[in-house]
């Protein structure tokens, strides 16, 4: 793929829930200070998905937070949806430009805490936080994106429109067929610091070859924390995936993180 | 330079579909479930007018649809003014020459699929699928749908037999900026670009022949064999530079309009949310709405974004029927018949409990063989085209596009009913069937057709003949 709309791909950037990044030049009426952009390329989908992504996007876009990446335009073209947002040259955690040490890592998924308490107060759940949505920044961290299968296939909570990253980072009540929640949120958030502490997901080695087997092993497996964890970051995962009505809010999540990364 | 006649159309050998309708052309995989729907725009486009960008558009639409995992094989032509709109898509190529132009085109290139305008003069296309032979003979397909592996088309050779196809003026919407018809050839031309024509200059190209008047020449049966000598062309202003309003403008709505090429795959449905005063038939390449600041809310401001859609406002809001169950010892809302809850795991038994009537809470998930998870609070419709299933549009059931490579789930295949705290599947007279395998019992089975089946939870389901899905739930039957 050369391009969408206007922009003009530089390089594949890798996939994602439901769609491919890709890095891009700015075109020049975006009104933005920057040589290239990220765009999401998402598969085809009809006019009613496109308009419920595209206030989706809105929404996402009009809440402030320095930890939110910063989305620049929604469009499509020929029935193939993308959007564009803020190139962060780091990378994410899933795959950084350069390794980050345990302090920066924490940092990052602190930032993203403090992003979805951002997108929490506005009424908005992310639902896709996972370690390739948590950019790496000099101060920390962003939180890029947002989880749109809801709006792109009603009732669905993974489309099949792309890989299945975020299957481990997301909150089971969620894959079971209960609605969005912050606290759903804060179970990715865990998930995320989880696998950037430790390398490795809640449910062990997953079959990703195939998605179905995959889900059969999220759905029959009982996620659990690794034992060569730090025992307070331990702590921290167990209470985020733990029992909903106990799980801490993003803004707790984040000062606990910022203290233990200090 | 003038409108392109029909030109000498010849079959080339092969495994694939092949057609030429009014000048239209089209190579596809027979195979490829949506072959009949390519026909049919073929067809319907040929009925029209035959305009090659508006058979692109469709054809743009129609594997818009198709969600595949591969990409559909298949590769359309059609005249567009004194040029051609050409699309491939998968495994398939088109190469148009002529004077000072030589574009090639491999849809394996792209994600979805290419498409281009490509200005005149054009000399001669081919279309064809990996396994086209070389032309027989002097056989030649002046119009019809056959068996084969692509197909040519020679300008040079003029459309006097042709005439089957091309006695009849144009009809149809055809001018597309000029109210009438300029004596003489009008086709903007810039010289000629390098053989893949790259993004730039591709797009000022057929911007500038965007402001052309495109079918402007007489009639194609009219056509002269040759080209007749050009008069000067008419001064084309350069394309206009993209324009849009910048954020700090607060009056029009924050949608961009452009006029870049390839001016083609343009869903129909934009062009009616344009404002009016946008050239008619000159629809947006794409669209664009700005997500950054001074872009936001601007009230007043028509911003088609926020009109209700067809779906309503938000897939959401579906309100939970209401159903009798009985709550366990935590207040879990749970099915009457069960012994245990199906949250908690306590058992029901023990309880003296009378039914109350409650919100059902989702019976679970279905998940599909490619990763496709649907929550279970409403009805599905599954098939390769559910939008306009009659069970969708009247809001009954939401729509679940499941296709597949060997074509053999149908646009209305299954409807997954809820009743109550049951799942209950109904093939609606799929051709190739719905079979259940439930749990723990190695066997599929067929269900009748139109018949409600209840499954359970664990209950494989193969829908047509190579996709299968599960039904999950933590609540065991």
């Amino acid at each position: 793929m050369e391009g969408i709309a206007d922009y003009e791909f530089v390089r594949p950037l890798g996939a994602g829930n439901h769609g491919e990044f890709f890095l891009a030049r700015k075109p020049p009426r975006l009104p933005v200070e920057t040589e290239y952009v990220t765009v999401k390329v998402v598969g085809g989908t009809g006019q009613d998905a496109f308009r419920r992504a595209t206030r989706e996007l809105k929404a996402f876009a009009a809440v402030r937070s320095p930890f939110l990446v910063t989305l620049y335009d929604a469009g499509q073209q020929g029935g193939v949806f993308y959007y564009s947002m803020e190139y962060v040259p780091g990378g994410s955690l899933a795959e950084p430009a350069e390794r980050p040490s345990r302090e920066q890592a924490l940092r990052a998924v602190a930032s993203a805490a403090r992003a979805a308490q951002a997108l929490h107060e506005e009424g908005i759940v992310h639902r896709d936080i996972n370690p390739g949505n948590v950019l790496l920044t000099p101060a920390g961290g962003k939180l890029s994106d947002l989880g749109l299968s809801q709006v792109l296939m009603p009732g669905a909570t993974i489309t099949g429109m792309g890989g299945l990253q975020s299957v481990e980072f997301t909150d089971p009540a969620l894959l079971q067929g209960e609605k969005p929640t912050p606290g759903g949120d804060v179970w990715s958030l865990g998930a995320t610091l989880h696998w950037a502490m430790t390398g490795q997901g809640l449910y062990g080695e997953l079959p990703t070859h195939d998605p179905l087997l995959t889900l059969r092993k999220v759905y029959s497996t009982p996620p659990s924390v690794r034992p060569e964890l730090e025992p307070e970051l331990s702590d921290l995962v167990a209470s985020c995936i733990g029992d909903p009505g106990k799980r801490p809010t993003a803004f707790t999540l984040a000062d606990r993180l910022y203290q233990l990364a200090s | 330079m003038t409108e392109l006649g029909v030109g000498v159309v010849r079959p080339l050998p092969g495994n694939g579909l092949i057609a030429h309708v009014g000048g239209l052309l089209l190579v596809c995989d027979a195979a490829d479930a949506v072959a009949e729907e390519l026909l049919a725009a073929v067809q319907e486009t040929a009925a029209a007018g035959g305009d090659g960008r508006a058979l692109a558009r469709r054809a743009a639409q129609i594997l818009a649809r198709s969600m595949t995992a591969e990409p559909i094989a298949c590769a359309l032509a059609g005249r567009a003014g004194g040029g051609i709109a050409v699309l491939v898509s998968g495994d398939a190529q088109a190469s148009i020459t002529g004077p000072g132009t030589d574009v090639r085109l491999d849809g394996k290139d792209a994600l979805t699929w290419t498409d281009r305008l490509v200005p005149g003069p054009v000399d001669f296309v081919e279309l064809r699928l990996p396994d086209a032979g070389t032309p027989i003979g002097r056989a030649r397909l002046d119009a019809g749908v056959i068996p084969g592996g692509g197909v040519t088309c020679d300008f040079g050779q003029g459309g006097g037999p042709m005439a089957g196809m091309s006695a009849e003026p144009a009809r149809g919407p055809r001018g597309v900026m000029t109210s009438e018809p300029s004596p003489g050839p009008a086709m903007a031309r810039e010289p000629s670009g390098p053989p893949a024509m790259e993004s730039a200059q591709a797009r000022s190209e057929a911007a500038s022949m965007g402001h052309a008047p495109f079918m402007s020449g007489p009639p194609a049966a009219e056509a002269p064999r040759h080209p007749i000598e050009p008069p000067p062309l008419p001064v084309i202003p350069p394309p206009p530079p993209v324009t849009h309003e910048p954020p700090a403008d607060p009056s029009p709505a924050p949608m961009g309009h452009y006029e870049q090429s390839p001016a083609l795959v343009t869903d129909p449905d934009m062009a009616a949310m344009e404002p009016p005063g946008a050239a008619q038939g000159e629809a947006p390449d794409f669209e664009s709405f700005l997500l950054i600041d001074g872009a936001e809310e601007q009230p007043g401001a028509a911003d088609p974004l926020m009109e209700p859609t067809e779906a309503g406002p938000a897939p959401e809001p579906l309100s939970r029927p209401m159903v009798y169950g009985v709550d366990c010892k935590n207040d879990h809302f749970n099915d009457p018949r069960v012994p245990y809850c199906a949250v908690c795991g306590i058992a029901l038994v023990q309880r003296t409990l009378v039914p109350y009537k409650g919100e059902r809470p989702p019976l679970g998930v279905l998940l599909l063989d490619d990763g496709l998870t649907l929550r279970l609070d409403s009805d599905y419709l599954l098939g390769r085209d559910p939008e306009r299933a009659p069970e969708v549009t009247s809001g009954e059931a939401r729509p679940a596009r499941v296709t597949s490579p060997d074509g053999s789930v149908s646009r209305r295949h299954l409807r997954v009913r809820l009743d109550g705290w049951d799942v209950n599947l109904i093939d609606l007279g799929s051709v190739n069937g719905t079979q259940v395998q439930p749990p723990g019992d190695p066997n599929f089975y067929d269900i009748p057709p139109n018949e409600p089946v209840p499954i359970l939870p664990g209950t494989t389901v193969r829908v047509g003949v190579s996709r299968t899905m599960r039904y999950e739930s933590h609540r065991k039957g």
